[in-house]
């Protein structure tokens, strides 16, 4: 036998011996502590998983920087605290009109095939022209929608941006003051 | 001290006098705008909306209408503004006197608008309003427009009350009704099954639907 042999022999013998050390119940004691472990977090579900105590670790610049942020988020919320309620409410063209003076969104329809553009004109625009042009959906149907507090208002559609023509779907006003004939829309106040 | 406070009365004058011109007025031309400004300014003092008198002008701009007619339509929208003040008396708000305004232009009365008035004390009119001046302008008589409005004007009425009369009227006048017959019918009532006359039953007896209206008792 070489002596290299008897070497390993040695190193044999010694970790068969420390093997030996491991007590015989040793599996079914890890196996038990795990299946209480598991029984423990199905009982306190995410409550318990929650109040379990932990130990962090934080270094003091990493504690400086949590102080700094939350001093931060504690800043913003005071200076945006004025302006956080208007952002958060809806457009008053879609809320329901609880006063004389609530707007409400009116849809405008006109039907022209062979149009390249539309446009309305009215009280409510100042009488721009081009200044609220209609959208082009389906089969020559222009549609657009303007938000009008509640009163008649007087307006017309303008062709391809040279031709006035009334709202056929309209009333007309008796008599035109200016040569062109002009549609009403009355709108009414909801609450009433 | 006292030097800086002149100063700084003088910016708040012309600050408030920048904010006071209307820049929309720059689409008129220079006489018209002159015009209109003035008018603003008076209707303002009397309390009486604006917005109608600048609107009309823009209208006229807008329809290439000439000067002297744009300024004369403008007139007669604020004097038109001004009887419907009157006519509504103190504490109507805007849309009441521009819905007035309307009607006074269709050929109402004051009268009328005063007796709405009357018989709907602190209920909103712009709606009533509204409705006599579309039946007019359908081309329902004055008077018969009147009286149907007036029918159904009570505290307890509601806007679309008279939306649906002006609705029902404007259907029938749309079948054919002479107007003043729609409006008649629809203010009486109209009993279960009675046909209105409309143009096609120009070679039958016309009167059978207003007949039948006008034997119902008012409700």
């Amino acid at each position: 036998m070489h002596e290299s042999d008897e070497v390993i022999e040695r190193i044999a013998m010694t970790l068969r011996s420390d093997a030996a050390t491991v007590a015989p119940d040793f599996d079914a004691r890890v196996m038990q502590r795990v299946r209480d472990e598991s029984r423990q977090m199905r009982r306190s579900g995410v409550w318990g998983w929650m109040t379990r105590s932990r130990a962090i670790n934080v270094s003091p610049l990493g504690a400086l920087a949590l102080a700094a942020g939350l001093a931060g988020v504690v800043a913003l919320a005071a200076r945006d605290q004025s302006t956080a309620p208007a952002v958060l409410a809806p457009p008053a063209a879609i809320l329901t009109p609880a006063s004389a003076s609530a707007e409400q969104l009116m849809r405008f329809v006109f039907v022209n095939p062979s149009a390249s553009s539309v446009a309305i004109v009215g009280d409510f625009n100042d009488w721009e022209e081009g200044g609220s042009p209609l959208r082009r959906e389906e089969k020559g149907v222009w549609t657009i929608s303007i938000p009008l507090a509640p009163g008649r208002y007087h307006y017309t559609f303008v062709v391809d941006g040279t031709k006035w023509v009334a709202d056929p779907l309209a009333p007309r006003t008796l008599e035109d003051d200016f040569g062109r004939p002009n549609s009403v829309i009355t709108v009414g106040d909801a609450t009433t | 001290m006292k030097r800086l406070g002149l100063v700084l009365i003088a910016i708040a004058l012309v600050a408030d006098r920048v904010d006071a011109q209307d820049t929309r007025l720059g689409r008129l031309d220079r006489r018209v705008q002159a015009e209109v400004a003035a008018l603003v300014d008076t209707a303002r003092s009397l309390g009486i909306p604006t917005e109608p008198v600048v609107d009309k002008a823009l209208e006229g701009a807008a329809k290439r209408a000439p000067n002297d007619r744009i300024i004369n339509v403008v007139r007669s929208r604020f004097r038109e503004l001004v009887a419907a003040r009157g006519a509504l008396g103190s504490g109507a708000l805007d849309a009441e006197i521009i819905a007035a305004a309307d009607a006074l232009h269709a050929g109402a009365s004051p009268q009328v608008i005063t007796a709405l008035r009357t018989r709907r004390p602190g209920a909103p009119l712009t709606i009533p309003l509204a409705v006599l001046a579309d039946l007019i302008a359908r081309g329902v008589p004055a008077d018969t427009a009147s009286s149907a409005v007036l029918a159904l004007a009570d505290p307890a009425s509601t806007d679309a009350q008279f939306a649906a009369l002006r609705d029902d009227i404007e259907r029938d006048i749309a079948k054919g009704a002479p107007p003043a017959i729609a409006a008649h019918v629809r203010t009486r009532g109209v009993p279960p099954g009675s046909r209105i006359p409309i143009a096609s039953d120009a070679a039958a007896p016309t009167g059978g639907g207003l007949e039948n209206a006008s034997t119902r008792p008012k409700p």
